[in-house]
């Protein structure tokens, strides 16, 4: 322990540091490396001193991958050369500068371990992280929207937006609205007449396909259009449902989806982790399990509820997952959004509130954003909400 | 996995005896942590931490705080009620904070709990997600009433506790009837129990884990436990800097990670595990014996040093005696014994409670009473901590081994529906946990 010496925080050092960091950056852009990099050089530079050959070392004990790790190294290095000094690698020079990319549950931590003859010191710096594995991505925070476009007495069980009209699916009919200023008109129903009981958690689905839209309820799909009029053909059948998946369409059964080679789950969504593509389904077993394409097994999601849905949000993220929340069912339902990294979920956005447990979750059929049901706790009354995500620092 | 089913009581044994379950009375030293695992099956508090630590409401519904986080409004649920059937209320819950929390400026305005302090309180949502903050009723009676998936019906000081799943509660009712606990059970006899089907669900220290009966299920937390050395003040072997340090050099604690932890956890030579600081790596776990032996060849070293450990905890026991072996190689004479008296060190083991590392820090310190002559020091960030964490190790005064978890042990039947059954700080979720029986 001799060898370790007190934490710098000589209030002179400090000074020369806020100087330092007073210089013009034109080198460093604005993204969360070369800020931190540029304030933990501030602070090696406060300890060392002008010098030019450093000794440099770099690792990461964090959940950071390759390419971040790589990134951030650059950075630091990009920062040292700002201030004048040549990191060399671990040579024989000096001053020897072991930096580690380190983490906590709160805090992304950068340490400087300086060593210069006898004398050792160590300069930290944070930045804030999320609960779990962060990174640079993750560190993109997203905002979650969710505008409540539509309500009713009787249970929705998925929407449609198009345009200035809605479609509205509930377990008797599929409703057209037109929008009238700050309201929604019916302009058309058509009823859907199935011959199995309702079921205690009916489910059902809506599908846009380019003018053609799908209906799926248990035991019974629908095709149809919308122009020039509603018009509605149904079967009574069970036709796989459009969920999300892509080319992958389940079978709906009871309450649930069966698929080839995965357990029964209540909701899919189609995710991707460092550039692979991945499953997550939330299964019967009330546990959200990662699948990758050999229908293998490579994760487990905590914290879950059953819905879960993905869309493309842009910005140059992975699909972002919209999750509801572990909540009791007589409380209010809550969604965020997250991304998968190192096989975890990763929160990109905080919690939304809705006014009950959210009773459905689909992604719309642009796949850009999603719509969410919830039932009301004090009404009793479905909501309809539009969900979408935009990108912030 | 079918569904879970309702019914059935859980057979419980822990080695703590309790002698009460007043969520208003926590000792000092904060060394009761069962009475940490009970209080939460009573008692609820505002906020509660998640898996991955993010605070989520609990009796609280929402909140909000102004920019300095100096002033918290929270919002209580509506229609929770104590266990004897008293509705909460923002006074009730205030009255509650202000015994566990003095320094909070509290006042209601109809159900809302406002919370003010001079100083910000970043961290205020950690704080009150601990138990020591539980919400309690104090009836007329003087018994105290929680609002919990569990309500105390039978209590034994030291010896047993029953409880009932409280039919009324907000969150749903626990698919479990009831738990029996018994307390002060020694760990082999727990084993014993479990083997013998007498008990569901017991503790199970990780040197045990090989001799678990094979159809035994395992329920761990994270690595939370710091074991450590502790010197007495004013001892004379205690108050000797070169043999405190020639002990911990001494130490091989990679060789106790492998035999008596089966590699649970991590070997340490910090108070706070790697991921809750991110700067533990900093503190070398390397013996040196070579030095060690150096520092006990001086002349005036005093001959031996004795050693306390947990007479309850057989693991403690085998800890210690490694410790008397790696000693001994150094040229150290350490005598065990499981009684305090006269020791000049003690084997602790302190939870750590908190995903905050500047608080888990200083209720470390505080635990470790190493601040008894001077101020409690700075920990306010990551890097004040480490300076304050390195200034009180710099002194070995504590000699931190291990960050372990806390194993349970219980029968296969035992099963958990939405969450991990035991988090991550060692707490029983029994209100979500149920016994899958062979008749429903």
């Amino acid at each position: 322990m001799t060898n370790l010496a007190r934490v710098t925080q000589n209030s002179i050092l400090i000074c020369a540091a806020l100087l330092l960091l007073a210089f013009p950056q034109r080198m460093f852009a604005a993204d969360p490396y070369t800020e931190a990099a540029r304030e933990l050089t501030a602070k090696i530079m406060a300890s060392i001193g002008p010098l030019e050959d450093i000794g440099f070392t770099l690792k990461s004990t964090a959940s950071l991958s390759e390419r971040e790790v790589a990134a951030a190294r650059q950075a630091i290095e990009s920062a040292l050369r700002a201030q004048g000094l040549r990191p060399v690698g671990d040579v024989q020079s000096t001053v020897k500068i072991n930096v580690t990319l380190s983490e906590n549950f709160q805090q992304n931590i950068w340490i400087a371990e300086i060593r210069r003859d006898q004398t050792y010191s160590v300069v930290m710096t944070t930045q804030p992280r999320l609960p779990e594995a962060q990174s640079k991505e993750a560190a993109l925070r997203m905002t979650l929207q969710a505008k409540p476009i539509y309500e009713q007495n009787d249970p929705i069980l998925d929407v449609e937006l198009l345009g200035d009209q809605l479609l509205v699916l509930d377990p008797r009919r599929l409703s057209l609205y037109r929008r009238q200023n700050d309201h929604w008109e019916l302009e058309r129903s058509a009823p859907l007449k199935f011959s199995i009981p309702f079921s205690r958690d009916i489910r059902g689905r809506l599908f846009d396909s380019g003018g053609t839209i799908q209906v799926h309820i248990p035991g019974l799909s629908c095709n149809g259009t919308i122009k020039p009029s509603l018009d509605l053909n149904c079967a009574q059948d069970d036709a796989p449902w459009p969920i999300g998946l892509g080319s992958m369409n389940p079978t709906f059964v009871k309450n649930y989806f069966v698929l080839e080679n995965l357990p029964p789950f209540f909701s899919a969504a189609s995710v991707e982790d460092d550039g692979t593509d991945l499953l997550a389904i939330s299964g019967i077993d009330g546990r959200t399990y990662l699948y990758d394409k050999g229908a293998g097994q490579v994760g487990m999601l905590n914290g879950f509820g059953s819905d879960i849905t993905a869309i493309d949000a842009g910005c140059e993220t992975p699909r972002q997952i919209f999750a509801s929340l572990l909540t009791d069912p007589l409380e209010h339902g809550i969604l965020q959004a997250f991304q998968i990294l190192h096989r975890k979920a990763v929160s990109t956005s905080s919690t939304i509130e809705f006014p009950g447990p959210i009773t459905a979750l689909w992604p719309v059929s642009s796949q850009n954003a999603a719509i969410a049901v919830s039932r009301d706790l004090k009404t009793g009354r479905y909501a309809a909400f539009y969900l979408s995500i935009s990108c912030s620092r | 996995m079918g569904r879970p089913r309702y019914g059935g009581v859980l057979r419980v044994e822990m080695h703590e005896a309790l002698t009460n379950l007043d969520p208003d009375e926590w000792p000092a030293n904060g060394m009761e942590s069962a009475k940490e695992k009970l209080i939460p099956l009573i008692f609820e508090r505002l906020v509660r931490l998640d898996e991955n630590n993010r605070p989520q409401p609990a009796l609280a519904i929402s909140w909000q705080h102004d920019s300095k986080n100096k002033r918290w409004r929270f919002r209580l649920r509506l229609d929770v009620k104590f266990h004897d059937g008293s509705p909460i209320t923002a006074d009730i819950a205030a009255t509650a904070l202000r015994a566990s929390a003095a320094n909070w400026k509290l006042s209601t305005q109809g159900d809302t709990l406002a919370i003010d302090s001079d100083t910000p309180m970043p961290d205020l949502l950690f704080d009150l997600a601990q138990a020591s903050h539980s919400i309690y009723l104090r009836g007329s009676d003087q018994k105290v009433y929680g609002t919990g998936p569990f309500q105390l019906t039978g209590w034994d000081p030291g010896k047993r506790a029953v409880l009932a799943a409280n039919e009324q509660y907000w969150a749903g009712r626990s698919f479990l009837d009831g738990l029996s606990i018994v307390m002060g059970r020694p760990l082999a006899e727990q084993m014993l129990d479990l083997e013998l089907g007498k008990a569901d669900f017991i503790e199970v220290w990780p040197n045990e884990l090989r001799r678990l009966p094979k159809e035994t299920k395992t329920w761990s937390s994270s690595a939370h436990i710091l074991i450590a050395l502790a010197f007495e003040r004013g001892r004379p072997a205690s108050e000797d800097a070169r043999l405190r340090e020639a002990l911990a050099l001494s130490i091989d604690r990679a060789a106790m990670h492998n035999w008596l932890l089966q590699k649970q956890g991590e070997t340490t030579a910090a108070l706070l595990p790697q991921k809750l600081s991110g700067y533990a790596f900093l503190f070398s776990a390397k013996a040196d014996l070579k030095k060690s032996r150096q520092l006990v060849s001086k002349p005036g070293q005093p001959a031996s040093l004795n050693l306390a450990y947990d007479g309850f905890d057989p693991f403690s026991r085998s800890v210690a005696d490694r410790i008397v072996v790696n000693a001994r190689e150094a040229g150290i004479a350490v005598n065990v014994s499981s009684r305090p008296l006269n020791s000049d060190i003690r084997l602790l083991r302190l939870p750590i409670r908190t995903p905050i590392p500047e608080s888990a820090l200083a209720s470390l310190l505080a635990s470790l009473r190493l601040t008894d002559d001077a101020p409690i020091p700075d920990t306010s960030s990551i890097e004040a901590a480490y300076a304050a964490e390195y200034a009180a190790l710099s002194s070995y005064r504590v000699i931190p081994l291990f960050h372990i978890p806390e194993i349970f042990g219980s029968s296969p039947r035992l099963k958990t529906w939405m969450t991990t059954g035991i988090d991550q700080f060692g707490d029983w979720r029994f209100d979500d946990m149920w016994l899958d029986m062979e008749k429903p």
